[in-house]
């Protein structure tokens, strides 16, 4: 194990073949000592190859020149940290990036600080991989509390599960007295390159507005000029590490925020006069993804003690006919199917063939080109808070944007 | 002279591995298409103790954005869009032989490292470094030059352009595996730091390892009068070591000769900008104009005690105020030693009314954005305030004529902290052994073992080597079995060609040459001049093969030849032997060979 020398700072003077040497020991486990030298390089040192002539502990912490956050006048936004790599920092114990504990990276950072009234919630830190619905739940209301003394709310987050909490709290919020905008960074703000700021920059100015939606605010392309608003059930993570991951899916973006300023191109929905929150959620759904070596066996694992089961299916919506007989019988036992495509782009659509309308025969219900994560997230929603009569209907009724009736053939882009 | 004892130059040789580029398997080399734009901002960290790096924060205080033109060789890691991958083990392996041909100990663990570097150089905001090599030293002819650290690195991009508003970088060379070599200050004078530049460079040249081309070995000095380190960044010329150690060596001594006059009246205090737009409505100066015109005020401020101090003689205190207003984008300066000028002369007395200068006190004149003005006049007290306290210690850069301008401030430990992207490499016994094997021999031994391997003289072993011909030079050897044939095709004949020709020929289109000519029967005394006519008259192989003058007479055939002369023509002597041969055959033939035959037919 890593030990952190974080609390107090070891001074090292020491011989390694043949050269003298003097320096911090940032961190030392088993078999090597970790030392930032005078010169500001860092040595690994294997722990018989080192000879330590005089190690000297200095107590407390070397202060930081930052300061806590100083708010800004104007608008009331509220600032939710829940994790990710948007508010972390490198640990040099472990090499790896942990959360901020506090809010001064942003003092400086940010060219409209100023221009609000900035209060930060920090919540329990979770990466984004390891998010929950239980997580989503917390947020979600974090959000209802933040949303009734400020103008909007902005959520730092991971940027890996985004999408899917940006979809969670859209369902939950069936209304909303402001604009609740996600943002994430890919670079790390402990870089000087990262996206984080800008993010954060144009996603207070989208809290700032008379949105009514739950969106995600990133950036639009590789430049740290422009700021996209993209509608959370409409939104996903398309590149593992590009700035610019983040894709409206079938439609364009909201709005773009740039020095200029906001520039809405979409109508949207317009805020709420007061808030409801409905934050129950259903655990018992799976999201299955198609695949031509899917066993029935596999098949049936995925779904089992289900309410409900998101297909990822093939092109237009299909699985293999070998799971027509699985799925009726698992229909008959109350299971629901809901059909999305792992195209990602474009729409279902269950008549065309035969595989199709069988499929359908056997229970299956197509939405549409609603993407299979928000699918995933609405049933959970759905199950949670309408009767099982009602929720096929709510599945494929438009709730929050998250079926485009309309693609139309220009505009956009495809990938 | 004690100013001399006190002197002291040390050394960054910083050498492109060509190849691959350190942490993308990107080629270093690029045809300079430019595919993509894109504009970028970098923020300030802080290191692991949560302190800044006073150079980066110097930066930041600049505030320009950054543009990028990305070209062929450029992937989402050069655009910090995706993590490194591995890093470059050819890279790495020369590295480390690199640092055991100067004596250097290697590291159990190569840990790379993020030095901040926020000029706009690198699209990551930091440079990759790593500690390879360390407590070496290189062998010269006025003793050991120790070598601290050898490093290896990512280049950093090229700048295109600089003004107020943004940088421009082209990021081709960004990336490029850079081995920095670093000296103590152990060097004696610049003829010293020529002579160990010149060495350090040639081991990785000699091998091939290095990029060619004027950036591929670059050099930064160090200087120290005594009065703090200065780091002088970017000698690219050898050439330019010594007019730029020779310029900081007087800017130094210049610089303490001021400050023992008018440490003790100076104020920092006294310096503050006061907005005179409203004297220059009219003003004929087309500077200033110019100026106002993009919507920039004019600023005036006392320069307390420099009166004769900003140019006068050696005196250039003012080139040291206007270093700083150029970096903030400010342009330069005008003061009262050299006003009037520019155009400005009747602004002059009610500038001074304003200011009130005492009678040693100096004043200068601004052009400058509002939101700069504060940030400057605070870097112009602190610099001056410094420089005549004698703490002279800043990194500077090397202007095209050897001129030294003020750059930032040192960088201190603060700017560096760990790449947790990248994985420490452990540096076992097996990539040791490897390393051991290609280490890198210094010019004069490889010349020693070429001369003695080859039996040519010293001179053309040196050429050879020099000229990274070594490889072409064994392989044309191997052909013609004739060292110093191919000595002369190399060291001679290849200059011939392209002096002649059109277009420069590559020893390795030689090498394929010299192949062909023999594979169509040329013999080697044939070979310079069919080489010749290949290159510079552009005469095919086919045609060449037909040419006689190119072809020898077998024993046989001279036997017959010369029997044939005897038997018809009875004057045929020792003494006309050959040119009567000449006569009759236009193809080559031995002479030695000829003379044998005849005193044999003739005894018969």
């Amino acid at each position: 194990m890593v030990r952190s020398k974080h609390n107090s700072v070891t001074r090292l003077k020491f011989t390694y073949k043949g050269s003298e040497f003097e320096g911090v020991l940032i961190a030392e486990d088993r078999d090597t000592y970790l030392v930032k030298l005078s010169n500001g390089y860092n040595l690994t040192i294997p722990r018989d190859s080192i000879n330590i002539l005089d190690r000297n502990e200095l107590s407390g912490p070397e202060q930081s020149e930052s300061e806590r956050i100083l708010s800004g006048k104007g608008k009331k936004i509220t600032l939710i940290g829940s994790g990710g790599t948007i508010a972390s920092r490198v640990d040099y114990s472990t090499g790896a990036v942990k959360p901020v504990d506090g809010t001064e990276f942003l003092r400086g950072n940010i060219s409209n600080f100023e221009h609000f009234e900035l209060e930060l919630k920090i919540l329990p830190p979770v990466f984004s991989e390891d998010m929950t619905a239980l997580n989503w739940q917390t947020i979600a209301r974090s959000v209802h509390a933040g949303l009734k003394d400020s103008e909007g709310v902005v959520v730092m987050h991971g940027t890996d599960t985004m999408a899917y909490t940006a979809s969670a709290l859209a369902f939950m919020f069936e209304k909303q007295s402001g604009p609740i905008i996600l943002t994430g960074s890919q670079r790390s703000s402990d870089r000087p390159s990262s996206d984080a700021f800008l993010n954060i920059e144009g996603s207070l100015e989208f809290a700032s507005t008379d949105l009514g939606e739950v969106c995600i605010a990133m950036h639009k392309g590789l430049s740290d000029t422009t700021i996209n608003l993209l509608r959370g059930v409409r939104t996903r993570k398309m590149h593992s590490s590009r700035r610019d991951a983040f894709k409206s899916i079938g439609g364009p973006e909201l709005a773009e925020y740039s020095k200029g300023g906001i520039k809405f191109k979409e109508s949207y929905k317009e805020r709420d006069d007061s808030n409801e929150l409905r934050d129950k959620l259903e655990s018992r759904v799976s999201l299955i993804y198609f695949n031509p070596i899917l066993t029935n066996e596999d098949f049936e694992t995925l779904a089992f003690n289900k309410r409900a089961v998101v297909l990822a299916g093939t092109g237009l919506g299909h699985v293999s006919n070998r799971f027509v007989p699985t799925i009726r019988q698992l229909s008959k036992s109350g299971i629901k199917f809901y059909m999305t495509t792992q195209c990602i782009y474009g729409s279902v659509n269950m008549n065309v063939y035969s595989t199709g309308r069988e499929l359908i025969s056997a229970g299956v219900i197509p939405l549409g080109n609603m993407l299979s994560e928000v699918a995933l997230v609405k049933s959970m929603f759905v199950f949670a808070n309408y009767d099982p009569d009602e929720v096929d209907r709510k599945m494929k009724e438009n709730l929050r944007g998250e079926i485009m009736d309309r693609e139309v053939p220009f505009g956009g882009e495809t990938t | 002279m004690s100013n001399e004892r006190k002197q002291k130059i040390g050394l960054e040789v910083h050498i492109q591995l060509q190849g691959e580029k350190l942490f993308c398997r990107c080629p270093t080399e690029s045809s300079y298409e430019l595919k993509e734009v894109v504009e970028r901002s970098l923020r300030l960290s802080s290191g692991e103790t949560g302190k800044f790096d006073q150079a980066a924060k110097y930066e930041t205080q600049r505030s320009r954005g950054f543009i990028y033109h990305l070209h062929g060789n450029n992937c989402l890691v050069d655009v910090d869009e995706e993590p490194p991958h591995d890093v470059n083990n050819q890279a790495l392996e020369r590295s480390i032989a690199l640092s055991m041909s100067l004596n250097c100990s290697i590291v159990d663990y190569a840990t790379f490292m993020r030095k901040i570097v926020i000029d706009g150089s690198n699209t990551t905001g930091f440079q990759r470094t790593a500690i390879i090599g360390f407590g070496g030293f290189l062998e010269t002819s006025r003793g050991k030059v120790r070598i601290s650290t050898v490093c290896l690195e990512e280049d950093a991009a090229r700048k295109l352009s600089d003004n107020a508003g943004a940088a421009t970088y082209s990021l081709e060379r960004l990336g490029i595996p850079l081995v920095e070599i670093s000296t103590e200050p152990d060097i004696i004078d610049a003829a010293h730091a020529i002579e160990t530049a010149e060495k350090i460079g040639k081991l990785a040249l000699l091998p091939g390892w290095a990029r060619k081309g004027a950036e591929a070995i670059r050099q930064d000095v160090n200087f120290s009068s005594g009065f703090g380190r200065v780091e002088i960044k970017g000698v690219q010329k050898i050439s330019l070591i010594e007019t730029c150690l020779d310029y900081e060596s007087r800017r130094h001594s210049t610089l303490a000769e001021i400050s023992s006059k008018i440490k003790s009246g100076f104020d920092p205090e006294k310096i503050h900008f006061i907005d005179v737009t409203g004297i220059f409505e009219d003003t004929k100066s087309k500077i200033i104009l110019s100026g106002l015109r993009s919507g920039n005020k004019v600023y005036a401020t006392v320069l307390p005690s420099m009166k004769g101090y900003l140019k006068n003689g050696n005196y250039r205190l003012g080139a040291e105020i206007a270093d700083i207003t150029r970096l903030y984008g400010a342009g330069g300066i005008m003061h009262s030693d050299e006003l009037p000028g520019y155009g400005v002369e009747k602004e002059i007395t009610p500038i001074i009314s304003i200011l009130k200068p005492n009678k040693n006190d100096a004043f200068a004149i601004l052009v400058s954005g509002e939101e700069k003005i504060q940030i400057i006049a605070e870097e112009i007290r602190n610099r001056i305030s410094r420089i005549l306290s004698l703490d002279l210690s800043e990194t500077r850069f090397v202007d095209d004529s050897g001129i030294t301008h003020y750059l930032r401030p040192l960088p201190g430990r603060e700017r560096m902290y760990p790449e947790t992207d990248v994985a420490t490499v452990p540096i076992g016994s097996s990539i040791i052994e490897q390393c051991k094997k290609i280490v890198p021999k210094s010019e004069d031994q490889m010349i020693a073992d070429l001369t003695k391997a080859y039996a040519i003289s010293k001179q053309d072993a040196t050429s050879i080597i020099n000229k990274g011909f070594t490889d072409s030079f064994k392989k044309l050897t191997e052909l013609t079995g004739d060292a110093r044939l191919s000595s002369r095709i190399l060291n001679q004949l290849i200059p011939e060609i392209t002096k002649k020709g059109s277009t420069p020929v590559l020893p390795g289109a030689v090498v394929e040459a010299v192949e062909m000519s023999f594979s169509i029967g040329i013999v080697s005394s044939g070979l310079e001049r069919a080489l010749l006519r290949h290159f510079v008259d552009g005469v095919s192989f086919a045609d060449l093969s037909g040419m006689p003058d190119l072809q020898a007479v077998s024993h046989n055939e001279l036997e017959k030849i010369i029997k044939d002369l005897i038997s018809n023509e009875n004057d045929v002597t020792m003494a006309n032997l050959i040119p009567r041969i000449k006569a009759r055959e236009n193809r080559i033939f031995d002479p030695k060979d000829a003379v044998n035959i005849f005193k044999m037919l003739s005894q018969k």
